[in-house]
C-alpha cells in the first residue's frame, strides 16, 4: 500500500486521480471547517482554481491512462484522459469555478453556505470521476454517487417540503438503474466493461435492448424526457443556484458527454429501431420543452423548459450524426444561458424569480389561451403528462394487487392452517366416539396415504 | 491447534450464555459487559481465522464419534466470511441492547443473544449436516423466545407462528439430510463434495433454506416478528438469522452437492417473485417495521439470485449482498429502534419532520437506506451490480430486468419511508434523540456502511477466494 502510494505521488498520469480526490478532500475539510468563512472562501476559491489548472493541462497534455488495484471484483477502476474527455473536463471546471464564485458572493450571509460548498465539490469529484472513467462499472459508481448529493442539496433549508427531493431521487434512480442494466447487457455482450477494448457493438439485434437502456439512463440523467419532471419541480422549489449548477449545467454535460462516448460504443444504424425511439425522445423533448416554455412565468421553470429542449435538440444531433462542433456549441450555448441568468437575476429561489418582459408583454397568457393549445395546457398543468405521475401510479396499483396477495397468504397461516388443524382434531374427536367400522376406516385411509407418499418418493 | 480458534468462537457465547442470567442476578452491569465480551470473543475468533484462509489452508479440527459417526469444524472463506459479518454486526446490537432494554426478563434476553451468536458461530463452521441441523434448530429456539419477549397475547402468537414455520422447514430439511445419508452413507460434507444429489433431496432441503431465509411462500412470519424489541428484530430479522437461510445455500448448492440444472432456473424464478411482492407490499405498508421487514424479504431475494445463479461473479455479488445488507438492514431496523423508542407509535402517517429532533439518527437512517437502495460509495453498490451481473450473465435478461424493477421499487418504498418518518411538517415537536448508546450504535453501523463500501476490495478478494469451496 506505501508502495502504491509512493508511485501514485510520482507519476504524471495521476493527475487523473487527484481530480477526483482532490475535490473530495476539499468537500470534507468545508464540512469540517467551513463555518470559519474566510477559511471556506479561501479552500474553496483555491480548489476551484487548482481544478481548472488540473482540467487545462490535462486538456493541453495528450493520453494519460492510470488504474487504481484496490476495487472490488469485477470492476476495473481504469480512469483514462483524452481529447473528449478533457474537454468535457475543462467545461466542467469553467462551469463549477463561476457557480463557486456565485455562492461565495451572493451566499455570503446564508446559513446554508457551508453546506453548498460541501456538496458542489462532493459533486465535483464525482463528475470528474464520471468523464474520467474508462470502465462502465466506475462509471455508473461515480454517476450513481450523484443521487445523494442532488438528495441532499435539494433537501437544503427544504426539509418541511421534500416535494422535489423526492421526485428527484425518484426519477433519477429509475434513470439510473435503466443506466445499469445497459451497462450490464453491453459487458455481457462485449466481455469486457473497459470502453476502449469495446469492438464497436452493432446497436441492433440483441445488443439494442442494451444500447437503448443504456442511453436513455444517460440522458435521463441530463434530464432528457421522460425524465425531465423533476428538474421542473426543483426549478420551483429549490435555490438558482442549484437549478442553474445541476439540472441547468453539470448533469446536462454529464449526460452529453455519456451519450457521445457510448455512440464511440455502439454503431447506431440509421434508420434502425434504437434511432427511431432516440430521435422520437429528442423530438418530444424539444417540441414538449418548447411549448411549456412558452407559458411559463417563472423564471427558474421557464429555464427548466428552455434546457429540456436544447437537450432535445442535441439529442436530435448526436443520432444524426451531426458534427460534435456543432453539439458542444449547443450545450455551450444552453450553459451560457443558465450562468447569465443566474449571475444576473435576483438571486432569489425558484419560485420567486420572475421573467420581468412577461409583465410588459404577457406572452405566457396569450400563448396558454389561443385555440387548440388551451385543453392541452390545462392537462399538463393537472400533471397528466408527467410521465412521474404515471410511474406513481402504475407502482400504487401495483403494489395494491401485491397487498391483496400477501393477505391471501397471511390468510393461509393465519386462519386457514389453524383452521384446518382446528378441524381435523375435531373429525379426529368425533372419530374417537364412533364405532369399529370407523376406526379401520381411519386405519385403511392411513395406510393408502403411507402406499401414495412412497410411491411418489420411490418415482 | 489451529483449529481450535474455530471451537473456541462457538463454544464461548455458547457455554457463556448459560452462566448470564447467573451474573445477572447478582450484578446487571457484569452481566452486560460479559454479554459483549461473548459476541467480541466470536468475532476475534474469527479474524483469527483469518490467516488460515489467506494463506490457502484454511483452519479445521475434526473429532470421531463412535458408530462411525464424525463432526469436524472447518473455517474456509465462506465459513469466516459469514462467522466475521454475524458477529460483527451482533457485537453492535448488544451494545444498542443496553440503552433499549429495560425490561424485567433481561436475563433470559442477554442469554438467548449471545446462544443465538454462538449456534450461528456453530451453523457456520460444521461440516457435519446433523450438527448444522442441531445449530439450526437452536437459533430457531432463540428466536422463538426472542421474538415473544415482551410475553403479550400477540407477542406469543407472533413467536409461535415464526418458530412452527421456520421448525417446520427445518424437519422437512431434515428428511432431506437424511436421504442423502442414505444414498452417500455419510454426513460429512467434507466428503461429500461435487456428489450428485437426486432432484427430491434438494427440494426438501430448499424447504428448510426458504422458510429460514423468508422466500415466498413461507415468508410470511418475518413481517409479523416486528413484535419483537428491535435489537431482536435487527439480528435476527435482518442481520443474522434469515442469513443462515442463504449461507445454507451457498454451502450446500454452490460449494458441496451438484444439483440438476432446472434449479439454476427454477430458483431465480422464486427469488422474482419474491422479490418484486414483497417489494410492492413494501410500498403500501404504514408500519415502520414492517416496511423494513418486507425489504429484508425482497433483498434476501438478491442475494439468493446471486448465489443461485452459478456464476463466479454473481455469487461474489451474493456474498457481498450478505455482508452490505446485514450492516445496513440492521442499522436501519435499530433507527426503527430508536424512532419508536421516542415517539411510541410505528404508524408513518402520524410522524413527521423528526429529522429536526433527531439528526443523527436521520444520518443513520440515510446512510443506511442509502446502502441497500445501491448508491455508491456504499456497498450495496457494488453487491447489487454484481448480483444483476451474474443473473444476466447466464443469458436470463428477463429476470434481470424484474431485479431492476425491484430495485426501482426499493428506491421508492425507502425514500417513502424516510420522508414521511424523517421530513416533513414536525408533528412531534418534543421528542428528543435517542440515548447516545442507541445513537453511537447506528451510527458505527452506518459508518461501516461507507466503510466497507469504500474498502471494498478486501471483502470482495475474501468472496473471490470462497467460491473456491471446501
Amino acid at each position: 500500500m506505501l508502495t502504491f502510494i509512493g508511485e501514485l505521488l510520482c507519476h504524471g498520469s495521476n493527475l487523473l486521480i487527484f481530480m477526483i480526490i482532490f475535490p473530495v478532500i476539499c468537500s470534507i475539510l468545508l464540512l469540517a471547517l467551513g463555518k470559519h468563512k474566510a477559511f471556506s472562501t479561501v479552500i474553496s476559491g483555491a480548489f476551484a482554481v487548482l481544478n481548472l489548472l488540473f482540467a487545462t493541462a490535462l486538456h493541453g497534455y495528450g493520453e494519460f491512462f492510470t488504474e487504481i488495484p484496490y476495487t472490488s471484483y469485477g470492476f476495473e477502476f481504469v480512469l483514462r484522459s483524452y481529447s473528449l474527455s478533457t474537454l468535457f473536463l475543462l467545461l466542467v471546471a469553467a462551469v463549477f469555478s463561476l457557480i463557486i464564485i456565485y455562492i461565495l458572493n451572493a451566499m455570503k450571509d446564508s446559513g446554508h453556505r457551508q453546506w453548498y460548498l460541501f456538496y458542489m465539490f462532493l459533486s465535483l469529484g464525482m463528475i470528474n470521476g464520471t468523464l474520467l472513467s474508462e470502465d462502465l462499472g466506475i462509471m455508473l459508481f461515480f454517476a450513481e454517487g450523484l443521487l445523494a448529493v442532488i438528495f441532499g442539496i435539494l433537501l437544503l433549508g427544504n426539509s418541511e417540503n421534500p416535494k422535489a427531493a423526492t421526485k428527484a431521487i425518484g426519477t433519477l434512480g429509475v434513470a439510473v438503474l435503466t443506466f445499469m442494466f445497459g451497462i450490464v447487457l453491453t459487458v455481457h455482450m462485449a466481455h469486457t466493461g473497459l470502453m476502449e477494448e469495446i469492438q464497436r457493438l452493432p446497436a441492433e439485434g440483441e445488443n439494442a435492448a442494451g444500447f437503448l437502456c443504456i442511453m436513455i439512463g444517460a440522458l435521463g440523467i441530463a434530464g432528457l424526457m421522460p425524465f425531465h419532471g423533476w428538474t421542473i419541480d426543483a426549478a420551483e422549489d429549490s435555490s438558482a443556484v442549484f437549478t442553474a449548477a445541476f439540472p441547468g449545467s453539470l448533469l446536462k454535460i454529464l449526460g452529453v458527454y455519456i451519450s457521445v462516448r457510448l455512440l464511440e460504443v455502439y454503431g447506431l444504424i440509421p434508420g434502425s429501431n434504437a434511432a427511431t425511439i432516440l430521435i422520437a425522445l429528442g423530438a418530444l423533448s424539444l417540441v414538449f420543452g418548447g411549448a411549456m416554455a412558452l407559458v411559463q412565468k417563472n423564471m427558474s421553470r421557464l429555464m427548466a423548459y428552455i434546457s429540456t429542449s436544447l437537450l432535445g435538440l442535441i439529442v436530435l444531433c448526436m443520432v444524426n450524426g451531426v458534427s460534435s462542433v456543432v453539439i458542444v456549441t449547443v450545450l455551450g450555448l444552453l450553459i451560457l444561458l443558465n450562468m447569465v441568468l443566474l449571475f444576473t437575476g435576483n438571486g432569489k429561489s425558484g419560485s420567486e424569480a420572475k421573467p420581468d418582459f412577461e409583465e410588459t408583454y404577457g406572452v405566457a397568457d396569450k400563448v396558454r389561451n389561443t385555440f387548440l393549445l388551451k385543453g392541452i395546457y390545462n392537462i399538463a398543468d393537472k400533471g397528466w403528462l408527467d410521465p412521474y405521475n404515471w410511474l406513481m401510479a402504475f407502482i400504487g396499483v401495483f403494489s395494491d394487487i401485491c397487498t391483496t396477495i400477501e393477505h391471501g397468504i397471511s390468510w393461509i397461516y393465519d386462519k386457514g392452517i389453524p383452521g384446518l388443524v382446528n378441524k381435523a382434531g375435531t373429525v379426529l374427536q368425533d372419530f374417537n366416539t364412533g364405532s369399529l367400522t370407523r376406526y379401520l376406516s381411519l386405519v385403511v385411509a392411513g395406510v393408502f396415504l403411507i402406499v401414495v407418499i412412497f410411491l411418489i418418493m420411490l418415482l | 491447534m489451529n483449529g481450535f480458534i474455530l471451537i473456541a468462537g462457538t463454544l464461548i457465547p455458547l457455554i457463556g450464555s448459560l452462566f448470564l442470567p447467573l451474573m445477572g442476578r447478582f450484578n446487571e452491569k457484569l452481566r452486560n459487559i460479559m454479554a459483549l465480551i461473548f459476541t467480541l470473543a466470536a468475532l476475534i475468533c474469527a479474524a483469527g481465522a483469518l490467516p488460515g484462509v489467506l494463506a490457502g489452508e484454511p483452519y479445521s479440527i475434526r473429532f470421531e464419534l463412535p458408530l462411525g459417526l464424525s463432526f469436524g469444524f472447518y473455517g474456509d472463506a465462506l465459513a469466516v466470511f459469514m462467522a466475521l459479518t454475524a458477529a460483527s454486526v451482533s457485537s453492535v446490537i448488544v451494545i444498542y441492547s443496553y440503552g433499549y432494554i429495560h425490561e424485567d426478563n433481561q436475563n433470559e434476553y442477554y442469554m438467548m443473544i449471545c446462544l443465538f451468536v454462538g449456534a450461528m458461530m456453530g451453523l457456520v463452521y460444521s461440516t457435519n449436516l446433523i450438527a448444522i441441523y442441531i445449530f439450526w434448530e437452536i437459533s430457531a429456539l432463540c428466536c422463538w423466545r426472542l421474538i415473544g419477549f415482551y410475553r403479550t397475547e400477540l407477542t406469543v402468537q407472533r413467536a409461535n407462528k415464526a418458530y412452527m414455520i421456520t421448525v417446520f422447514g427445518a424437519l422437512i430439511m431434515l428428511i432431506g439430510f437424511v436421504g442423502i445419508y442414505g444414498q452417500t452413507g455419510t454426513f460429512e460434507l467434507t466428503a461429500m463434495k461435487g456428489m450428485y444429489i437426486p432432484a427430491w433431496a434438494v427440494v426438501l432441503i430448499l424447504f428448510g433454506i426458504l422458510s429460514k431465509s423468508a422466500t415466498y411462500p413461507l415468508h410470511s412470519w418475518l413481517p409479523d416478528a416486528g413484535v419483537a424489541p428491535s435489537p431482536v428484530t435487527s439480528l435476527l430479522h435482518a442481520a443474522v438469522l434469515v442469513k443462515i437461510g442463504v449461507y445454507a445455500y451457498a454451502r450446500f448448492f454452490v460449494l458441496t452437492f451438484k444439483i440438476d440444472e432446472i434449479f439454476t432456473a427454477a430458483v431465480p424464478v422464486i427469488a422474482a417473485i419474491s422479490a418484486i411482492i414483497s417489494a410492492g407490499v413494501a410500498f403500501r405498508e404504514n408500519d415502520i417495521k414492517r416496511v423494513v421487514a418486507y425489504s429484508t424479504i425482497s433483498q434476501l431475494a438478491f442475494i439468493l439470485l446471486g448465489l443461485s445463479s452459478g456464476t463466479k461473479i454473481g455469487f461474489i455479488g451474493g456474498l457481498l449482498y450478505i455482508l452490505a445488507h446485514s450492516v445496513a438492514k440492521g442499522g436501519l431496523f435499530l433507527c426503527c429502534g430508536i424512532v419508536e423508542h421516542t415517539v411510541h407509535t410505528k404508524d408513518i402517517r402520524v410522524m413527521g419532520g423528526l429529522a429536526k429532533n433527531m439528526p443523527f439518527t436521520a444520518l443513520a437512517f440515510i446512510i443506511c437506506a442509502f446502502s441497500v437502495m445501491g448508491v455508491p460509495p456504499l456497498a450495496g453498490f457494488f453487491a447489487k451490480h454484481l448480483v444483476i451481473d451474474g443473473i444476466v450473465e447466464t443469458g436470463n435478461v428477463a429476470l434481470g430486468a424484474v431485479f431492476i424493477a425491484a430495485a426501482v421499487m426499493t428506491v421508492m418504498y425507502l425514500t417513502r419511508l424516510f420522508v414521511k418518518v424523517f421530513l416533513g411538517p414536525q408533528t412531534f415537536p418534543d421528542v428528543k434523540e435517542g440515548s447516545p448508546v442507541m445513537v453511537a450504535s447506528v451510527m458505527i453501523l452506518a459508518v461501516m456502511s461507507l466503510l466497507l463500501g469504500i474498502f471494498i476490495y478486501w471483502p470482495s478478494q475474501l468472496a473471490a477466494i470462497a467460491w473456491g469451496g471446501m
